[in-house]
């Protein structure tokens, strides 16, 4: 398990720096990411995957145009998002016949259901989604801890080891990560298939792997992500998308996600409040 | 990786009182820092471990097998460190776990622990860092944070976990938190010892082995 060191930041730099004479010269400092919070840049708009230049856009999900999305805030009745299923051709058809049953209970007014209404873990990459409160990254010099503020969502990556033989699928899998350069690099497997890929909520299966490659791309101010999303069984290719977050100067504060859902919407969180027996 | 549970030789000793916040200390000078970072087991059923002598948590009345029956979970209601109220309180809950099989508790409920109640949960990760402390708990995503060398704000705003803030003492680390809201279920041990908005716990972290 982990131990500390109190320069987190700085015993990981040097630990880089002390190697190089047998080992290849990083170009950049490992990225300081552990500043207040980093809020994803989507929030306000509803969210949403960035294309990587140069990378297929259409193997992500856009919204059907027959019935437009309208995020919330924006003044008009806010709709769900529901998949143009045939302008993606990445996949597999049992997936979009998943998604198309869903999105037929959407149209029709069921409630299209997301991690943060329903009080659950986002899984992976949903974990990069997550909107309206920042994420905290604590650095030590062999993990990383990711925690996002909405219900204290926690992701532990230990660096520099490998994948365990046998990993139990969980929410957030097993991560390991190591650091090039001016970039954390996460590798993430083991996901079990309660959560969706996207805010289109497209199902995956065991076989989900995903990396990602962190990097500050304005210094102190805007911290970007690329993804890549490997899954065999549910694409036909690996594809890659991006989520920019700008740094927030504000404190980790307690919010617990039943609690609130409860007193502003009812979503059919169970709650007790007096006992039943 | 799965993380590995150091063994549980980590003594938190803790104090809950309903007085004042104490607030403004200054923190004594320190030199070497401590090092609780990793994992932590805490693996001891219901709850709080007792002292040996003085004022004390609950124990257990039902007994099984010449132990705490973790089945009933019924609290010392003699215990002289409850006020009368919150000995009738543990003495009903008491014979409810006798009568339906247990009483709802903020942990089978999933609503957040509190302080102390948190301290009973089986694993604790610690991440030290300068100016604060992050604890997760290994159960349903309990985050506390303590702002180290700093005081308490003169108005707190209540929340599951309060305000913690801490120093170290040599080999101690103190921690020292006011703020706790009475949520649904809340609730000082597993034994449903209740607590009131005064609530104050300081936690004394120190390394046996």
């Amino acid at each position: 398990m982990t131990k500390c060191g109190y320069a987190l930041l700085l015993g990981g730099s040097l630990s880089l720096l002390l190697s190089a004479s047998s080992a290849q010269v990083p170009a950049e400092l490992p990225p300081k990411l552990d500043l207040n919070g980093w809020l994803n840049q989507g929030t306000f708009g509803g969210g949403g995957l960035l294309p990587v230049p140069g990378s297929p856009v259409e193997f992500l999900f856009h919204q059907d145009p027959a019935h437009p999305f309208v995020p919330n805030g924006t003044g008009r009745q806010p709709t769900y998002r529901v998949a143009d299923l045939d302008a993606n051709p990445n996949v597999k058809q049992w997936a979009k016949d998943i998604m198309k049953k869903d999105n037929d209970e959407v149209i029709a007014g069921k409630m299209a259901k997301t991690a943060r209404q329903s009080c659950e873990p986002a899984g992976m990459p949903g974990y990069d989604m997550y909107g309206f409160q920042p994420i905290f990254f604590l650095q030590e010099s062999k993990k990383v801890t990711m925690i996002f503020t909405g219900d204290q969502q926690v992701r532990h990556v230990y660096l520099d080891v490998p994948h365990s033989a046998n990993v139990k699928p969980s929410w957030y899998g097993e991560s390991i990560g190591h650091y090039e350069g001016d970039t954390l690099v996460i590798d993430t497997i083991g996901l079990n298939t309660k959560s969706f890929v996207d805010l289109y909520r497209t199902p995956h299966s065991e076989k989900l792997h995903v990396t990602e490659r962190w990097r500050i791309i304005e210094a102190d101010s805007i911290l970007e992500v690329r993804f890549t999303v490997d899954d065999p069984d549910t694409y036909y290719k690996p594809w890659t998308a991006i989520q920019r977050f700008r740094r927030v100067p504000t404190a980790m504060d307690e919010q617990v996600c039943a609690e609130g859902n409860f007193l502003l919407f009812d979503y059919g969180i169970p709650v007790a409040y007096k006992p039943d027996f | 990786m799965n993380a590995q549970s150091r063994n549980f030789a980590l003594l938190v000793a803790f104090a809950a009182a309903a007085v004042a916040p104490d607030s403004g200390r200054s923190a004594p000078a320190v030199t070497t820092v401590p090092d609780f970072s990793g994992m932590w087991g805490h693996p001891w059923l219901p709850g709080f471990e007792p002292l040996a002598s003085g004022p004390t948590s609950l124990t257990n009345r039902s007994r099984r097998n010449g132990t705490g029956n973790i089945l009933q979970l019924v609290g010392d209601y003699t215990n002289p460190i409850l006020k009368p109220e919150a000995a009738a309180t543990v003495k009903k809950l008491g014979e409810m776990s006798i009568d339906h099989f247990g009483f709802p508790n903020p942990r089978n409920q999933c609503w957040p622990n509190g302080v102390p109640f948190v301290l009973s949960v089986n694993g604790m990760e610690m991440l030290q860092q300068p100016d604060k402390i992050t604890m997760i708990y290994q159960e349903d995503h309990q985050v506390r944070h303590v702002r180290m060398n700093q005081s308490h704000p003169a108005q707190v705003t209540p929340s599951w976990y309060g305000d913690s803030v801490g120093h170290y003492e040599g080999d101690t680390l103190v921690i020292d938190t006011v703020g706790m809201k009475a949520g649904p279920f809340a609730m000082v041990d597993w034994f449903g010892t209740p607590q009131s908005p005064a609530l104050h716990v300081i936690e004394r972290y120190r390394l046996l082995d």
